[in-house]
């Protein structure tokens, strides 16, 4: 049988993860995979008595509902190709649930992110999350650990190619997502982890201000910006087309409503180039009564005096950048 | 060490670019590259030259009033030529303190201030806490301060703690000390001087010590005509490990220099133990790169072995790596900056001070508990040292 690449993935966070809902999503997303023609095949459970290893479905599902789901921290279900060992990205369908977030994946071709909408209404009345997100991406790049904000490798030869580049970015910013973002819970903030095609949003992020209005209705002010559903008293489904995502993420970023991790590690101190560097140190001279004229200034690297005129406008320069 | 003495900011190492190692300043003006040594040696100084250490003496007697008069002659310890310490000025006794272990200086060396800087760690650590009171008093630790800004300067990351703890429990020394701990501290340029010295100054966060010293300095001097600032090529502040790589500024508050520029360094250091290094990797800069640990795993899955090894030798050769672990804890590979017990695959602990973590997983992993363990051990750092933490699905 084949399946799509493409896998479409919905994913909660600041969830209720009590371990009455935890039975109730476990058993929703059981049932789910049954109605899909794809039964659970293995099953992942952290815990107190709980291996590093995934177990074959029916047993641990044995122990789990002998044990009342007691001292479990997460559970991890999947749907794999029957009689086939592949590794766990390559199911056809997964979910996962911790006190972090719940996740649910699945290939497009079996279940669309479009088909999804009975499901994340199931979710949001079990779940009541605070934040969350849909999309689509190739189970090559990882989309479960996209969602709980791990990079993903598929295979040496593209983590070889992602040491540098755009591809590290891309890995740092998925890593802080969990290191900050989730940690933090900055959605409660009302931050978006950024845009996609669904974003399922609540009060945090409807009434973070865009430009002095709040987002609700700046996405209101224009057809462009995207469609608003509202799904029940709390949240509200924000579609946007991926062809204006770009556009979308780029205001929204400056707006500051996009999460921007550099804003959550303490900078100490932001790197200074030389011109900064003179200016500052100029700047301090004069506030102690010291005019620039009688700073004599040496090249750090000729050891050469360089001229007051040069040095005032290599000063000026960085100050009016600086402005 | 300065040639100008702490003249040139208490920082002694600060003349130099913090690099003694690779640098020379002969005549308390300026300074070149003395050698391409490699980045390693950060942390390690080597005197090489100088030839006067009496405005040192004369800053603390003026600006401090640690002496009852102003001498007319810089005490034995810091003339150059004395051959090392000697029992000379009264403030000095500290200093000797610190220099006394030292095998490192050469006749005409400033000695007073040579020992604290060739293993500022254990020296100074070593020296602070076996001060005795009647040493201390009535002169207030001028040794003794020194010493210790060579622990700062390349010892600890103050980050994790410890030093920082130290500065904390120096400030709330004895008001005798006080004043003079602080200004020190202060005027140690690649920690406080660095970090308080460029931007800091203005919030005053620490750096409100910077700040007193620097301009203390320089308006103590002012006016002898040698302000000067030294205007180097790009310096880049590395707030993980306090220090600046690249060439750096400087400025001469009166004669006293703040010229910053350090190896690049993590600021971390492996518990190594017998045996555990595995290989090394030359990078594309030429450094050697270590990758420590063992490559054999108990996975059975096809590739896992030769994917975490293929892959810490990719990342050692990139240049961003100081060194790499293989199946070793956080607290191993970090030297117990991060706490967790818990055992990556792979653990990249970059030049910046970085953290990076890598699985290779199983067929039969359960992708949470993977998840789990490399973010319980990433999130047992400091949130400036966590980096990215990644899992890669092993080629067969």
């Amino acid at each position: 049988m084949n399946f799509s690449d493409e896998c479409a993935t919905l994913a909660f966070y600041g969830i209720d993860a009590t371990k009455e809902r935890m039975v109730v999503f476990y058993n929703g997303v059981v049932e789910l995979f049954s109605s899909l023609g794809h039964p659970a095949t293995s099953l992942g459970v952290t815990g107190k008595g709980y291996g590093p290893k995934l177990t074959a479905f029916l047993r641990a599902d044995n122990k789990l509902r002998k044990t009342q789901f007691l001292n479990v921290n997460s559970v991890s279900i999947y749907a794999g190709i029957p009689g086939d060992s592949v590794p766990n990205n390559q199911n056809v369908m997964s979910a996962s649930m911790d006190t972090s977030c719940a996740v649910i994946v699945a290939r497009s071709s079996i279940l669309s992110l479009q088909n999804m909408l009975p499901l994340l209404a199931k979710m949001l009345k079990n779940l009541n999350p605070i934040y969350g997100i849909g999309y689509n991406r190739s189970y090559k790049k990882g989309p479960w650990h996209y969602a709980v904000g791990v990079g993903y490798s598929y295979g040496i030869q593209e983590a070889i190619e992602s040491i540098t580049g755009s591809a590290r970015e891309e890995k740092s910013r998925i890593s802080k997502w969990s290191q900050i973002g989730m940690e933090q819970e900055v959605y409660r903030q009302g931050l978006l982890r950024d845009v996609y095609a669904w974003n399922i949003l609540t009060a945090p992020q409807l009434q973070k201000a865009v430009n002095g209005v709040p987002l609700k209705n700046w996405i209101q002010a224009d057809k462009f910006r995207g469609k608003l559903n509202i799904l029940n008293d709390s949240v509200t489904l924000w579609e946007v087309e991926e062809e204006k995502s770009s556009e979308i993420r780029s205001v929204l970023w400056d707006a500051g409503v996009i999460f921007d991790w550099r804003k959550f590690v303490p900078q100490h101190t932001e790197p200074l180039n030389p011109d900064e560097s003179l200016s500052m140190v100029l700047d301090l001279y004069k506030k102690h009564g010291v005019a620039p004229d009688d700073v004599q200034v040496l090249s750090g690297k000729t050891g050469k005096e360089i001229l007051p005129a040069q040095v005032k406008e290599i000063a000026n320069k960085s100050r009016k950048k600086k402005a | 060490m300065d040639p100008i003495g702490t003249n040139g900011g208490l920082n002694l190492y600060g003349y130099c670019g913090g690099d003694p190692v690779n640098r020379s300043d002969p005549m308390g003006t300026r300074w070149d590259w003395v050698t391409d040594a490699n980045e390693e040696n950060g942390g390690h100084y080597v005197w090489v030259d100088s030839h006067t250490g009496s405005a040192a003496l004369d800053f603390f007697v003026n600006v401090l009033g640690f002496y009852p008069s102003k001498p007319t002659s810089p005490p034995a310890g810091f003339v150059p030529g004395s051959g090392g310490v000697s029992p000379g000025g009264a403030g000095l006794p500290i200093g000797m303190g610190l220099a006394s272990g030292g095998t490192n200086m050469a006749p005409g060396e400033v000695a007073g201030f040579v020992h604290g800087q060739v293993n500022p760690v254990v020296k100074t650590e070593m020296a602070l806490a076996t001060l005795p009171a009647s040493v201390v008093s009535p002169l207030p630790a001028v040794g003794a301060l020194i010493g210790f800004g060579g622990a700062v300067l390349h010892g600890q990351d103050p980050l994790e703690g410890a030093t920082f703890g130290s500065m904390t429990a120096i400030a709330a020394a004895p008001a005798s000390g006080i004043s003079g701990f602080r200004l020190f501290l202060s005027g140690t340029g690649t920690f406080f001087g660095v970090r308080g010295g460029i931007n800091d100054i203005e919030s005053g966060n620490y750096g409100g010590a910077a700040f007193n010293f620097g301009l203390g300095g320089a308006s103590a001097y002012y006016g002898s005509g040698d302000t000067k600032i030294f205007f180097g090529e790009n310096p880049r502040f590395n707030p993980l490990n306090y220090q600046v790589t690249s060439e750096g500024f400087g400025a001469n508050f009166g004669n006293a220099r703040i010229r910053y520029v350090a190896p690049p360094s993590s600021g971390l250091t492996i518990v190594n133990r017998a045996g555990m290094e595995f290989e090394t990797v030359t990078d594309v800069k030429g450094r050697p790169v270590k990758i420590y640990g063992q490559s054999s795993s108990s996975s059975t899955t096809p590739g896992h072995d030769t994917t975490m090894l293929e892959y810490a030798r990719a990342l050692a050769k990139t240049g961003d790596y100081e060194y790499l672990t293989l199946q070793r804890s956080w607290r191993t590979a970090t030297g117990r900056v991060g706490t967790s017990r818990a055992i990556p695959d792979v653990i990249g602990v970059q030049r910046t001070g970085v953290v990076d973590a890598w699985e290779v997983e199983s067929l039969t992993d359960n992708q949470q508990a993977l998840r789990s363990r490399l973010q319980t051990g990433q999130s047992s750092l400091p949130l400036q040292r966590q980096g990215t933490i990644d899992i890669i699905q092993p080629s067969n």
